[in-house]
């Protein structure tokens, strides 16, 4: 099958979100407030177990975003850069094969 | 998977900076290597740092309740090797410390060693263990993007753990927490990862097989082997 992998890949996807879905809406009903990042999750656990205070912040030597809106902006900009530097390259390669293809059909 | 700025005591944080230390600098040498000898799979590199980009960009929600990301370095790591791996994610975790507060310079060792060393290094490993004995080629992929994926949030535990034994249960006991925090909530991004990238590599196999030659990832046998299963 020419496609397998691509079917198999959105099959993955959606079990993906389902299964998102499906533990949001049991996770609705609590009052903690769920989704947060497992990096603040991990620091938590920190601070609750072993009574430890960071001691540097990012804010002491460069810049913090200062709201959420300003994180996800550069978080969408670093992935925006990435993903134009894969559809550039791919585009290329896809037109230089299309390119030798049809010169080898030319010159049959 | 990052470690917050100032969670790391001073020695640790020292400590992962010394481990990285030598790997950037390999990485750095090779990546001379290959911009002399291999001019042509530079834009192959691009392709590779910037799934690295967008892929620890996303920030996906998953089974545990919380939010986590792809570390998309299989690609590079197959194909490059884990050293160039290390430069790249080297790079991508900088810009975070510094423009996204996301990790931090002192956590900076401690974050490469585990996204861009131990997930990298194993996933090769793994890769070429498996080609070696001659396992379908999209599975062998798949496997290693899994546990590029897997072992950074693993090695992201070992280091907290490391440096937060519990005080009652020791190293273990950490480890075991730290590990329900970070993977667990990991193996279904990591199984999506794997999907994902079996896909790009069929892309790359059907566009530009001879850079995966050329890279020694694919034989020419198994190229023609595999393009004639989508029939090309």
């Amino acid at each position: 099958m020419k496609y397998f992998w691509e079917i198999l890949m959105v099959i993955g996807i959606i079990a993906f979100v389902g299964i998102f879905l499906f533990t949001n809406s049991v996770m609705y009903n609590g009052d903690e407030e769920g989704w947060s990042g497992s990096d603040n999750v991990g620091a938590s656990v920190i601070l609750e177990n072993n009574n430890y205070l960071p001691w540097i912040d990012n804010a002491d030597y460069t810049f913090v975003p200062p709201s959420g809106e300003i994180e996800s902006c550069l978080f969408a900009l670093q992935a925006a850069f990435g993903g134009l530097l894969i559809g550039w390259v791919f585009g290329g390669w896809t037109t230089e094969r299309r390119m030798k293809k049809n010169n080898t059909n030319q010159q049959n | 998977m990052h470690i917050m700025e100032g969670f790391l005591p001073i020695e640790w944080a020292i400590f992962w900076w010394i481990v990285m230390i030598p790997f950037l600098i390999i990485g750095c040498y090779q990546l001379r290597k290959l911009i002399k000898t291999h001019r042509e799979a530079l834009p192959l590199l691009g392709v590779a740092g910037g799934f690295i980009f967008v892929l620890s960009a996303l920030k996906l929600p998953s089974v545990t309740g919380s939010c986590s990301h792809p570390t998309g370095t299989a690609l590079s790591s197959i194909t490059f090797g884990p050293f160039i791996t290390t430069v790249l994610g080297f790079i991508v975790l900088v810009f975070q410390a510094l423009f996204l507060a996301h990790g931090g310079i002192t956590t900076l060792g401690a974050n490469v060693v585990s996204m861009a060393i131990i997930g990298p290094l194993v996933g090769y490993l793994v890769f070429k263990g498996l080609r070696k004995v001659n396992f379908n080629f999209f599975g062998s992929v798949f496997i290693a993007a899994v546990l590029c994926d897997l072992m950074t949030y693993v090695a992201t535990s070992l280091e907290l753990a490391l440096a937060f034994p519990a005080t009652a249960g020791g190293f273990l006991l950490s480890f075991g927490t730290y590990l329900g925090v970070f993977a667990v909530t990991q193996v279904p991004l990591a199984i999506v990862e794997g999907l994902v990238f079996i896909v790009i590599f069929k892309y790359i196999t059907i566009l530009k097989p001879d850079l995966l030659v050329k890279l020694n990832v694919l034989s020419e046998e198994a190229v023609t082997k595999v393009k004639g299963a989508f029939g090309e």
